[in-house]
């Protein structure tokens, strides 16, 4: 497909490649539907340009490379904890998921799916409860919030051997990046955080990075990552197999609950910015 | 109207669920613990989720993504993020017309497909449109009278249903002549 | 229990296809909308029903049609 035309979609940094996995050997990929190539110059400095061979703006944080393909009005997000020199930093890898990046942030927000299709992992029946947690667009630094988020998980963490009641706050900074923060079982007082960064190839395409900056101590990078990585192929399952593969931005033929309420803001969220590439709505634009 | 075969019978035990697609329709096909077969529409009402993933539970369809249960009239009776709820049965998926004859599983709607007697043999599954198939119709091989029930899955996906409506002679040799058939269909 | 609920949509509305939506909503989810009123800015809707229900109406009313903006949600008269 060609270029999306959205200028909302266009106007935003995206994740597209692992800092470390870029060298002076060009690497392609695509954005938006526009094949874009990435590779390090002489000094080590990241570059991007599109099929025309026109320059992208790149930026390089968080062990990853942002490119855009368009004029963002802000600056990308800042996440406090990638500045603590003692927390561990486990990047998750990329996976490849043929539905809406749009979908997959509705997947990572929602929590009533835990003791379903995260098993005796983040949760486990009979405690299927989702009480209520206040959900917030935040217009005035354009994220969506939902705190106090309260979920009964049997083993929400590799260190963790019990049962919890683990409380979350999440975070959508833009229309394909969001995170959480989690109270970390063996240290209370300070909260994990775990970042999805999406990268959009096609309106129901996309490859996806978890990276995660934890206060645990204990467990092994290995154990944190499988943990991590068992997660998020139990979620593709999902997400591939939703219908419509898109994003819809119209209801009619859903039936959202108080539990959805952070989906629901999510998506009046991307309504008022005008989004609509990978919606169902601008399927075909 | 009309009706077009989407298993055989025996394949669909009570408490199982699978997806299949008519004209590149997604179908969830699921027997209750009474032993009715249903199909509906493969996606939940809730969020999308295709029920083909799902499972059985008390007698109900219950969703993968988050446990949403259904049960054999398509009512939902359980929403599990919210124990307090009484769902109502407005909220439900989309049914199918569904009915078991001769061995098989039929989809569609209006006077159903005659029920005879029948020994299940065999579902191909070919890589090649539905017209190659042949219409649904009765042949003799080895001496038994076999019904032949074409599914067209997509534009150039489909299922051969086969039952033997007289005792079989030689199963393994009607099987083996089934598997040959799909060969040359998809060789030609 | 059944109870009463009162909500106020405020935004930027279209108000066939706001009330449009809101009748199938309440039908979807077995609900009696007893009261509504909508104009191009605010929609005020009185419902009776179930306390989850309920709820589920705010939140597709919430999110509504393609064509309406809705910037706030107040639950009470």
């Amino acid at each position: 497909m060609p270029r999306t035309s959205d200028r909302v979609a266009l106007d935003d940094w995206y994740a597209v490649e692992s800092a470390a996995s870029l060298s002076a050997v060009p690497l392609r990929t695509r954005l938006l539907g526009e094949a874009i190539t990435l590779l390090r110059d002489a000094n080590g400095a990241a570059l991007a340009h599109d099929e025309a061979g026109a320059s992208l703006a790149v930026l390089e944080s968080y062990g990853l490379i942002f490119v855009t393909l368009g004029a963002p009005t802000r600056p990308l997000v800042h996440i406090a904890e990638a500045q603590e020199q003692d927390r561990r930093v486990i990047p998750c890898g990329w996976t490849t998921i043929r539905a809406s990046g749009l979908r997959l942030v509705e997947n990572f927000l929602d929590m009533a799916h835990f003791p379903f299709v995260h098993a005796d992992i983040l949760g486990a029946e009979p405690h299927t409860e989702v009480v209520h947690y206040p959900s917030a667009i935040r217009r005035d630094v354009d994220e969506v919030w939902a705190t106090g988020c309260r979920f009964w998980q049997p083993r929400a963490a590799a260190t963790d051997e019990t049962g919890t009641l683990m409380e979350i706050d999440y975070r959508v900074t833009s229309p394909f990046i969001v995170m959480l923060y989690r109270f970390a079982p063996s240290a209370p007082h300070r909260r994990d955080c775990i970042a999805l960064f999406i990268q959009p190839l096609e309106e129901a395409l996309c490859r996806a990075q978890p990276v995660m900056w934890l206060v645990d101590a204990i467990s092994t990078h290995s154990a944190m990552l499988h943990f991590e990585q068992v997660i998020f192929r139990q979620d593709r399952i999902i997400v591939e197999n939703q219908r419509p593969l898109t994003l819809p931005l119209d209801p009619r033929h859903e039936i959202p609950t108080r539990a959805d309420s952070s989906s629901v803001a999510y998506r009046r969220w991307l309504k008022e910015r005008g989004l609509r590439f990978g919606t169902f709505e601008g399927r075909g634009a | 109207m009309g009706w077009t075969a989407i298993a055989l019978s025996d394949d669909l035990a009570p408490g199982d669920v699978a997806g299949t697609r008519l004209d590149g329709q997604e179908v969830a096909l699921w027997r209750d613990m009474a032993g009715v077969a249903h199909a509906w529409e493969d996606r939940c009402p809730h969020r999308g989720m295709r029920l083909s993933f799902g499972f059985v539970r008390s007698g109900h369809l219950t969703c993968l993504y988050h446990g949403w249960q259904y049960d054999a009239q398509g009512r939902c009776r359980a929403i599990p993020a919210h124990p307090e709820l009484t769902p109502t049965s407005t909220i439900r998926p989309t049914r199918h017309g569904c009915v078991e004859a001769s061995g098989m599983v039929w989809h569609g709607a209006g006077e159903p497909p005659p029920d005879m007697p029948a020994w299940p043999l065999r579902s191909l599954y070919c890589d090649v449109a539905v017209a190659a198939l042949g219409p649904l119709r009765r042949e003799k091989w080895r001496g038994t009278t076999l019904l032949l029930a074409p599914q067209p899955r997509n534009a150039s996906q489909s299922c051969l249903h086969v039952v033997a409506l007289t005792p079989p002679n030689d199963v393994a040799a009607l099987l083996h002549d089934l598997a040959a058939l799909r060969r040359s269909l998809e060789a030609a | 229990m059944d109870e009463r609920a009162v909500i106020r949509f405020t935004g930027r509305l279209a108000p066939a296809s706001f009330t449009s939506f809101a009748r199938h909503r309440a039908a979807r989810l077995s609900l009696r909308l007893d009261a509504w009123q909508v104009d191009k800015h605010q929609a005020r809707a009185v419902l009776h029903g179930p306390p989850d229900l309920l709820d589920a109406f705010e939140m597709a009313c919430a999110l509504g049609p393609l064509d309406c903006i809705v910037l706030h949600v107040m639950r009470g008269e």
